[in-house]
């Protein structure tokens, strides 16, 4: 038979639901043409089926390839790499829909759909995303099983239904087996999403830089401390220590990238006497720094200490990560100075920022000496007019003269930088420290949140005897910003999260509305180091309180005890009502009488009635007569009459007498 | 080589199959019965969860492990489904006419259910027939019409009927090889010829004669009387110059034509065909007639069951299980 194969309309309308669910998500990443090639894919496909157009000639479709490719390369500039593949999977998608011909065209499309869905938890695992992505899942098999549904020619629910049965009864085991499955180590290494805008703090810090920051609500990172939450003013995350200054841009100097040795490295965890422990868990930023109160150490083999005291993970981070980390506020570091380290602390441009040297000398001479120099410093900022803004006016060539002798408005960028610039100027080492500072403490999950606008400069500067200390300009300028953070420090200038308008966070006065957002995140939490994080450590423990002894023995008696009684239920359910429904005791006598009689040599023709039958038996058999004729007009009137309940069990009474007499008679002969 | 393995393994399977399914007219789809595994789409299905597995390993991405770990399960809860989409049924043979060899042959099957849950795209075929793709889904019964080529004379007993299902994921394929108790009697094909002078010829001599008009058999001419029909008037050969003649026509009571094996010439085969034909012929000239085969005798008779009997015996002929 040659008929020619359509594929089922209600298949063809879910696999474009089931697609255009899984862009959606996408919708961000993608290049826009992909969008827009899809869109012209799925409609040119609509107007197939409807019989309005015909699928494009060979030579359109080999250009429409050629195009993907030529697209891709030019939006990524490479075609490896995850973005690369993602998208190219996505051409496929539509060029595919143009040429669905066999049976076989539909099973491909479908088994894409499932990796491209794949391809969507690497760049996103949050519950309302996975969620999402899982109901395309759930779409993209409604398609599969609505292709073994013919006879309906419109998209139809019922094959959504079968396909939500299917999945609910899949549930169980699912969530055993991902119970149980141990979790190997990466076999290769692997393509991450590296073409992804950096977010946070970047390498290096212009005026102006972190304010950019500060309009973003995102998450940057959370912390939950193993013991008590320190106060919010002494929570500095170090990230980025600056050195170099150029006039205008302060960048990580060349020589601190070296990183300490191993037994450094133990050593910073001997000098501690007040350690805290804490565990930080990271968004992507796609780079490599970490986050960690003063002094940090961490027991990881992918985290390097550097020689500044702060803690730089190997890779560059593409998804969120998890470290734990000890850190001691109070301990002294750096004690010692080389010369070198000394002058590199200390060195300024050789030009520019005249007045402000100039105002560094004449105060440093007036000062009684390092500590009185800096608490000079402060006090100006504190007592003089300066302003602590989101909106600070552009500075021109000079950035410090102009920042601190005309302006005087500027946001933590600029007093660290001007703050660190007199250090450096009146001959005292200093560098600037890039981070976040404070955090809000969400009380459901008992974690601190760091967001992007908790982005902060600050200062550190060397004493003899005291190490490296910690300063804090802004501080002397908006206390405010420290102890409450940036919002109440900005409450009069309303420039809070002014950018993003529907920022959950800008709301955060309005009571039900900010618990419904700590509740989220609280939530968002537990997702992430229950269900995102499970593996190693915490699949142990949870293993062991299911098993007891954890052996794979074990393990696997689990998996088949739990599959086993999910099989057999979704089975019995399954069955109930296909077989031949059970014959009624009335019938199952007469067979039982029927197959008797056929063992002793009567065998009923199909054609033959009882009765008939019944009387050819007893002509043969008259000793019989009675009992044979009385067990089939039983039967008969059971099944061809309406009887009253009485009478009927009366008639089957009756019939098991007969036929057990005629067995009896049978047996006996 | 293979042939050499696999002529076995095809004979042992089908005798374990005689015994596991034996033939009969009308069977209920079971656990006994069905066989289920990983269709061509299924192994390409595993091939692909073994892909997302290994991302899932290498990305160390548990929502991925979630993805793949779902779709494992779906596999598995896929099996009971596809299984119960076939279990339940029961496949019945309807009727089949006999057929000449060389024509198509139409079988009449039926597919029905007992409950009212909904079976959909079981295709039902035989190794050389036509596919039939049939759900049921508001009917209990469905009828199922399939062709098959008749090569050969004599009774013709179908291959095991192939039922499969890959609803509800396409999957996993279920499927039975049911031998229905299903024949179908498949004639000669008929072979055009003349049968030689000496045949029927005794049938003529103790034929009795009665001449009776408005019979439609040509018997003789008589000379013409007025009052003939002159329907019946020889015009031809009075256009020729002959003599006025009315044709009579006449019906034996008991016109016997033996159709005899050396009435024909040919191989067995041939002769078959040809008396196939004659039978046919003398059966649309409403003759009787009767059949001499070596070892068989029918006496002459008319009508469809006379027919039906000259042509069984002429497709049984020297077959094997047709000693009767």
């Amino acid at each position: 038979m040659s008929i020619i194969w359509q594929i089922p309309r209600n298949c063809l309308g879910w696999i474009l639901v089931a697609q255009f669910a899984l862009i959606l998500p996408h919708i961000e990443r993608l290049p826009w043409w992909v969008m827009a090639a899809y869109a012209v894919c799925a409609s040119w496909r609509v107007m197939v089926y409807q019989g309005r157009w015909s699928l494009p000639p060979k030579m359109l479709k080999l250009v429409l390839a050629v195009l993907c490719f030529f697209g891709i390369y030019q939006t990524y500039g490479t075609m490896v790499g995850l973005e690369p593949t993602v998208a190219l999977l996505f051409s496929g998608f539509c060029l595919k829909l143009l040429e669905v011909v066999e049976k076989r065209d539909v099973y491909v499309i479908i088994f894409l759909a499932y990796f491209v869905a794949l391809t969507e938890f690497l760049f996103s695992q949050d519950f309302l995303v996975s969620a999402f992505i899982f109901l395309s899942i759930l779409l993209i098999s409604t398609a599969l099983v609505a292709l073994h549904q013919h006879s309906y020619d419109t998209l139809n629910l019922s094959s959504l239904k079968k396909a939500t049965v299917i999945f609910s009864q899949a549930l169980p085991l699912m969530a055993v087996l991902f119970i149980i499955f141990p979790r190997f180590d990466p076999l290769w290494k692997v393509p991450l999403p590296s073409h992804q805008a950096k977010t946070g703090i970047s390498e290096s810090m212009s005026p102006g830089d972190i304010s950019n920051l500060s309009q973003s609500g995102e998450l940057a990172f959370r912390v939950v401390f193993d013991g008590e939450i320190p106060a919010r003013k002494d929570m500095y995350w170090r990230g980025l220590v600056l050195s170099e200054f150029d006039g205008r841009t302060w960048t990580q100097a060349q020589w601190k990238k070296d990183f300490l040795t191993e037994s450094e490295k133990e050593s910073l965890l001997g000098a501690m006497t007040n350690p805290l422990q804490y565990t930080v868990y990271q968004e992507a930023t796609h780079q490599p720094w970490l986050f960690s109160l003063a002094l940090a150490y961490a027991g990881d083999k992918t985290i390097k200490a550097v020689n500044d005291f702060r803690l730089v993970r190997t890779d560059n981070i593409h998804s969120r990560i998890k470290y734990q980390v000890i850190s001691d506020q109070e301990a002294m570091y750096g004690q010692t100075l080389s010369r070198i380290e000394k002058t590199l602390e200390v060195s300024l441009p050789r030009t520019g920022n005249e007045r402000a040297r100039k105002f560094a000398e004449m105060t440093y001479s007036r000062s009684t000496g390092d500590r009185d120099y800096i608490d000079k410093i402060l006090t100006k900022f504190n007592r003089e007019n300066y302003v602590y803004t989101l909106k600070p006016p552009l500075l021109g060539e000079d950035t410090i003269d102009e920042f601190l002798f005309d302006t005087r408005r500027g946001f933590c960028s600029h007093y660290a930088s001007t703050f660190v610039f007199l250090m450096r100027a009146a001959g005292i080492p200093a560098r600037v420290i890039a981070g976040y500072q404070g955090g809000e403490i969400n009380p459901i999950s008992d974690t601190v949140l760091v967001h992007q606008f908790d982005a902060h400069g600050w200062a550190e500067v060397w004493l003899d005897g005291d190490g490296w200390v910690r300063i804090d300009p802004t501080a002397a300028v908006a206390p405010d910003r420290i102890e409450y953070g940036l919002e109440n420090a900005m409450a009069e200038e309303g420039s809070f999260l002014s950018d993003t308008p529907l920022s959950p966070l800008r709301y955060r006065n309005i009571t039900w509305l900010n618990s419904v957002r700590l509740q989220m995140d609280a939530f968002g939490y537990y997702w992430s180091s229950w269900v995102l994080q499970y593996k190693g450590e915490r699949q142990l423990q949870v293993l062991q309180s299911l098993l007891g002894e954890v052996t794979p023995w074990r393990a696997a008696a689990l998996l088949m005890t739990v599959s086993s009684v999910v099989l057999l239920i979704v089975f019995g359910h399954l069955i109930k009502g296909r077989g031949e429904p059970k014959a009624a005791v009335y019938v199952k006598w007469y067979l039982r009488l029927c197959r008797q009689l056929e063992a002793a040599g009567y065998v009923r023709d199909a054609s033959e009635g009882p009765i008939d039958f019944a009387r050819r038996v007893d002509r043969s058999n008259p000793q019989w007569k009675k009992t044979l004729l009385s067990a089939t007009r039983s039967f008969v009137r059971l099944s061809y009459e309406q009887v009253s309940q009485r009478e009927q069990s009366l008639l089957v009474k009756q019939l098991r007498r007969d036929v057990l007499s005629i067995m009896y008679q049978l047996r006996v002969k | 080589m293979l042939n050499a393995i696999e002529k076995p393994i095809n004979r042992r399977f089908k005798l374990w199959l005689d015994r596991r399914i034996p033939p009969m007219r009308k069977i209920m789809l079971n656990q006994k019965r069905l066989f289920i595994f990983p269709s061509k789409p299924g192994r390409w299905f595993v091939a692909v969860l073994f892909v997302m597995f290994l991302a899932a390993i290498n990305y160390q991405n548990n929502m991925a492990f979630a993805l793949v770990f779902l779709l494992t399960s779906v596999f598995i809860i896929a099996i009971l489904h596809t299984f119960a989409n076939l279990a339940g049924l029961t496949v019945s043979a309807g009727k089949s006419n006999p057929v000449f060899a060389g024509d198509m042959a139409e079988f009449e099957l039926f597919l029905s259910r007992h409950g009212n849950k909904d079976y959909f795209d079981i295709n039902v075929s035989w190794p050389k027939s036509e596919l039939r793709s049939v759900s049921l889904t508001s009917t209990d019964r469905q009828k199922i019409n399939l062709h098959l080529p008749m090569a050969k004379r004599g009774s013709f007993r179908p291959d095991r009927l192939l039922v499969e299902s890959f609803y509800p994921m396409g999957l996993l394929r279920c499927w039975t090889l049911l031998a229905l108790d299903v024949v179908v009697l498949v004639y000669p094909k008929p072979l055009a010829c003349e049968l030689a002078a000496n045949a029927g010829t005794d049938a003529l001599e103790e034929g009795e004669l009665i001449p009776v008009s408005g019979s439609d058999d040509f018997y003789d001419f008589k000379q013409y009387h007025q009052g003939d029909s002159p329907k019946h008037v020889f015009w031809k050969g009075y256009a020729k110059g002959q003599d006025l003649v009315t044709k009579q026509f006449a019906s034996y009571s008991e016109q016997r034509l033996w159709l005899e094996w050396v009435s024909v010439d040919g191989g067995l085969e041939e002769r078959l065909s040809k008396l196939c034909f004659w039978v046919l012929k003398l059966d649309k000239s409403h003759d009787e007639y009767g059949l001499r085969l070596p070892g068989i005798e029918i006496q002459p008779g008319h009508g469809e069951q006379h027919k039906a009997d000259v042509l069984k015996a002429l497709a049984m002929f020297q077959l094997p299980g047709s000693a009767a």
